[in-house]
C-alpha cells in the first residue's frame, strides 16, 4: 500500500525498536511460523519507519511525539489487584457477561471470569501450546506500521473461536488496562475472533488506562467471519490524557455474515481507529459506526476502508464527531466497489459538530466504484449547534449551558441509541454526557 | 398591577428601524388582538418581548410586572412567565418533545422555588395536557416538532403553553395553518389561561380566531406603531375593510 518509503524521522528509536525485537526473537519457543511472521512485521516496519504526514492516511495524524518517545520495551507488565482494577471502573455491559481482563497485554486470569472455555483461550497459551494460529491474513503488516509493531511484539491478547453454530449469548468483555509508570510504556493487545458457519457472538473491547504516565497501546483484532456468522462488536476507547492509541481492525466476510460495529473514542491524547472490511462473499453485510468526543488539545482519527469483492453486499457506515476545545477530528473513509461487486449497496456518512472555534476536522470521505449496477451514496458535513434551536429552547426557560448540552447529546445519541446492550448503553451514554457537559462548560456561558 | 408596560419602544434590524414608538399596556387576564398588514412588525415585537439576538433596542422600555424585561436573558424572561408561541416553530431533531417539555417546566419550578417533578409525575401531567387539547400522545416521544405538519407544531406550541402555564402568552400568528378544531383548541388554551387571570397577546391576521376567544382589545400596528386601538368591533371593521385606510389616513395627515 505505502511505496513511499520516507526516511525514518528518527533513527535512533526505532534503532531501540529493532533490537529489542532482536532481543525477543532471540528467545525462541514459538512455531517457526509465527516467528516468520514477527520478522516480515519487523522488516516492513525497519523499511517504513514510522509514518509521517507526507503518506496520504497518515496525513492528518501526526505521531512524531510517539516516534520519539523513549518507551521501556522490555520493561515487565505491571500486576493489578481486584481492588485497583476496581478503582478503575470498567464498565458491566451485562449482568452475565464473560469477562476478560488483560493489563499490560498480558492475560490475568485472577481478574477475569474464564481463565479458558472451549471457545476460549488467552493468545499466550495458544502459542505455548503450538497451536497453528491464522494471524496476519486480515492484517497485512506491510503498509500499516503499528500494526507491524503489534505483530512483531505481542505477547498476548484473546483467541476467540466458535464452532459451526455456536452462539455465546452472553456478551465477551475483552478489558484492556494499560498501567502508566515512571517509564513511557508500550502495550499491544493482539485478538483473534474466528467464528465458524452459523456462529453468532457480541464482542466488546475496552481500553483503560491506570495511573497518569505516557503510554502507547497498539492494538489489532482480526476478525473472520465464516458463512452466516455475526459477530456484534464494539469498541470502548477510553484511557487517559497521556495514552496514545493506535489501532487497526480487519474483517473478512464470508457469504451471508453480518458484521455490526460501534465504536467510542473517547479517550487518549492521540487516537486512532481504523477498520477494514472485505467482503469475500454474496449477502455479506457491515456497518461501521462511531462517535468521536474531543476536547482539549485531543486528537481523535477514524479510518475505514470496506471492499466489497463480490455482488449483492450491503455496507453502512455512520460517523459522527464532537470536537471542542483545541481539538482535531479526522474521518477518512473509503469504500471500494470492484468490477465484479454488482448490486452493492454501500452508504457512507460522517457529521461533525464543532463546538467551539478552534477545534477542526479532516473529513473525507470516498467511493471508488468500479461496477455499474451499485447502489452507493456518501456525505460529510461539518457544523455548528443550530443558534434557531439553542434560542428555541432558552425561550422555553432551559439555561443556555443546558440548551447546548442538549443539542450535543441529541447529535451524539445518534450513535449512542444503536447499542442493544442496556447496561453497556447506559454507561457510553454517562461517560459521554459527562464528558459533553465538561466541553458545553468550557463555552464559558 | 399592570403586567405589561411598552413605552415608546423603538427596535431596529440590521441598523433598519422597525418598531418606531410602540405603546401598549397589558393587564392581568386581558386578551389583546394586534393586528397590521405584513411587515408592520408584529413578529419583531414578539421577537423583541422574548429576548432574541438581532432585534437592537434603540428607545423606549418594557416593564414586565414593574421589572425591565429587556435586561433579562430569553431564559429568564420565560421563568418570569413569558412565552412567546413561535411564527416559525423550530425542529429539534434528537430531543425528545417529552423531555424537552419537563426540562423546560422543571426550569421554570426551579426559579419558582417550587419542587422538580419527576418523570412519572411529569409524564400524568403531560398527558392529560395533551389529551384536553386533543393532541395525540404519539407527539411527546417524537422529536421537538420534527417532521410534523404546520398545524401540529402549532397545536405543540399550545401543549407547550398549556404545561407552562405563563403569565403572558404571545401568539404570534398560531392560528394561520389550523384547521377548524385545532383554532378551537389553541381559543380553549387561551381562555384557560384567562381564566386564571393571566394574559394574552394576540398576533393573527383573521377574524376567524376572535370568533373564539373574545379579545378585550385590537389594535392595529402599521409601520412600526400602533395607530388605532379599539375592542373587538375594530377586527370585524378590518375583516371588512382591509388596511386600505391606513394608507388614506396618512395621505390626508
Ligand atoms: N433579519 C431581518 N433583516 C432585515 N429585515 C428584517 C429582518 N427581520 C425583519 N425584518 C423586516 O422588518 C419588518 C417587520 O417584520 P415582521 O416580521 O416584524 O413583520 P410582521 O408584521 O410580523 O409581518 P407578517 O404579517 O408578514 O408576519 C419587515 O419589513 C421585515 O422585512
Ligand atoms: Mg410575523
Amino acid at each position: 500500500m505505502s511505496a513511499i518509503q520516507s526516511p525514518p524521522e528518527n533513527p535512533g528509536q526505532l534503532e531501540r525498536w529493532v533490537d529489542a525485537f532482536e532481543e525477543r526473537d532471540a528467545v525462541g519457543g514459538e512455531r517457526e511460523s509465527l516467528r516468520e511472521l514477527r520478522r516480515r512485521a519487523m522488516r516492513a516496519f525497519q523499511d517504513e519507519g514510522f509514518p509521517t504526514t507526507s503518506l496520504e492516511l497518515w496525513r492528518y495524524t501526526n505521531v512524531q511525539s510517539i516516534a520519539r518517545t523513549d518507551y521501556g520495551l522490555t520493561a515487565a507488565p505491571s500486576s493489578l489487584s481486584q481492588e485497583a482494577l476496581d478503582a478503575i471502573s470498567p464498565p458491566t455491559i451485562a449482568a452475565d457477561a464473560h469477562r476478560l481482563v488483560f493489563v499490560d497485554g498480558h492475560f490475568a486470569p485472577e481478574l477475569s471470569s474464564h481463565s479458558r472455555t472451549a471457545w476460549f483461550s488467552p493468545l499466550s497459551a495458544a502459542i505455548a501450546a503450538g497451536e497453528e494460529l491464522d494471524l496476519g491474513r486480515c492484517v497485512d503488516p506491510e503498509g500499516h506500521p503499528f500494526a507491524a509493531l503489534n505483530t512483531a511484539f505481542f505477547v498476548d491478547g484473546a483467541w476467540i473461536h466458535l464452532a459451526a453454530d455456536e452462539k455465546v449469548a452472553a456478551p465477551i468483555h475483552l478489558i484492556h488496562v494499560t498501567t502508566a509508570g515512571a517509564k513511557p510504556r508500550a502495550v499491544h493487545a493482539r485478538h483473534l475472533i474466528q467464528l465458524a458457519a452459523g456462529a453468532r457472538a457480541t464482542l466488546v473491547e475496552t481500553y483503560l488506562g491506570q495511573g497518569s504516565g505516557e503510554t502507547l497501546s497498539t492494538a489489532v483484532i482480526e476478525v473472520q467471519l465464516e458463512r452466516e456468522a455475526e459477530l456484534q462488536h464494539v469498541k470502548l476507547q477510553l484511557e487517559e490524557e497521556n495514552a496514545a492509541h493506535i489501532a487497526q481492525g480487519a474483517a473478512r466476510l464470508a457469504q451471508g455474515a453480518r458484521f455490526d460495529s460501534h465504536l467510542f473514542s473517547l479517550g487518549a491524547r492521540l487516537a486512532r481507529n481504523a477498520f477494514d472490511v472485505v467482503l469475500l462473499g454474496e449477502q455479506a453485510s457491515c456497518r461501521l459506526a462511531g462517535l468521536y468526543v474531543c476536547d482539549g488539545s485531543r486528537h481523535a482519527d477514524c479510518q475505514t476502508y470496506v471492499d466489497h469483492a463480490v455482488p449483492h453486499g450491503t455496507s453502512e457506515q455512520h460517523y459522527r464527531g464532537v470536537l471542542d476545545g483545541q481539538s482535531h477530528g479526522v474521518f477518512n473513509g473509503r469504500v471500494l466497489v470492484r468490477e465484479d461487486a454488482q448490486k452493492t449497496d454501500a452508504q457512507q456518512q460522517n457529521a461533525n459538530l464543532l463546538l467551539s472555534r478552534d477545534a477542526s476536522v479532516d473529513t473525507k470521505p470516498q467511493l471508488e466504484i468500479y461496477a455499474d449496477d451499485v447502489k452507493c451514496s456518501h456525505g460529510a458535513t461539518i457544523g455548528q449547534l443550530d443558534p434557531q434551536a439553542i434560542f428555541y429552547l432558552r425561550s422555553r426557560g432551559i439555561g443556555e449551558h443546558a440548551a447546548r448540552g442538549m443539542l450535543t447529546r441529541a447529535f451524539a445519541d445518534e450513535i449512542l441509541d444503536e447499542i442493544e446492550l442496556e447496561p453497556l448503553r447506559r454507561f457510553a451514554s454517562e461517560r459521554l454526557h459527562s464528558k459533553l457537559s465538561d466541553a458545553a462548560a468550557s463555552q464559558g456561558v | 398591577m399592570t403586567l405589561l408596560k411598552i413605552e415608546n419602544l423603538q427596535v431596529s434590524v440590521e441598523d433598519k428601524p422597525i418598531l418606531q414608538g410602540l405603546d401598549l399596556t397589558v393587564n392581568p387576564g386581558e386578551v389583546h388582538a394586534l393586528m397590521g398588514p405584513n411587515g408592520s412588525g408584529k413578529s419583531t415585537l414578539a421577537h423583541t418581548l422574548s429576548g432574541r439576538d438581532g432585534y437592537e433596542v434603540t428607545g423606549g422600555r418594557v416593564l414586565f410586572e414593574g421589572r425591565d424585561l429587556l435586561e433579562l436573558s430569553p431564559e429568564e424572561r420565560a421563568r418570569e412567565g413569558v412565552f412567546l408561541a413561535f411564527q416559525y416553530p423550530v425542529e429539534i431533531p434528537g430531543v425528545n418533545n417529552s423531555y424537552f417539555l419537563r426540562a423546560s417546566l422543571n426550569a421554570l419550578r426551579k426559579h419558582r422555588g417550587e419542587e422538580e417533578l419527576d418523570a412519572m409525575e411529569f409524564l400524568t401531567l403531560v398527558k392529560e395536557k395533551a389529551r384536553s387539547l386533543g393532541m395525540e400522545e404519539s407527539f411527546l416521544s417524537r422529536s421537538v416538532n420534527e417532521g410534523f405538519s404546520g398545524g401540529e407544531k402549532k397545536r405543540n406550541e399550545i401543549l407547550q403553553m398549556a404545561v407552562l402555564d405563563p403569565k403572558l402568552a404571545i401568539l404570534d400568528e398560531t392560528d394561520s395553518g389550523l384547521d377548524i378544531d385545532a383554532l378551537r383548541t389553541v381559543a380553549e388554551g387561551v381562555n384557560q389561561l384567562k381564566n386564571e387571570a393571566h394574559s394574552v397577546l394576540v398576533v393573527t391576521h383573521y377574524q376567524r380566531l376572535l370568533d373564539y376567544l373574545v379579545p378585550d382589545f385590537v389594535h392595529v400596528i402599521s409601520e412600526g406603531r400602533i395607530v388605532r386601538s379599539g375592542d373587538k368591533e375594530l377586527a370585524l371593521e378590518l375583516e371588512e375593510k382591509g388596511y386600505g385606510w391606513l394608507e388614506e389616513a396618512k395621505a390626508g395627515a
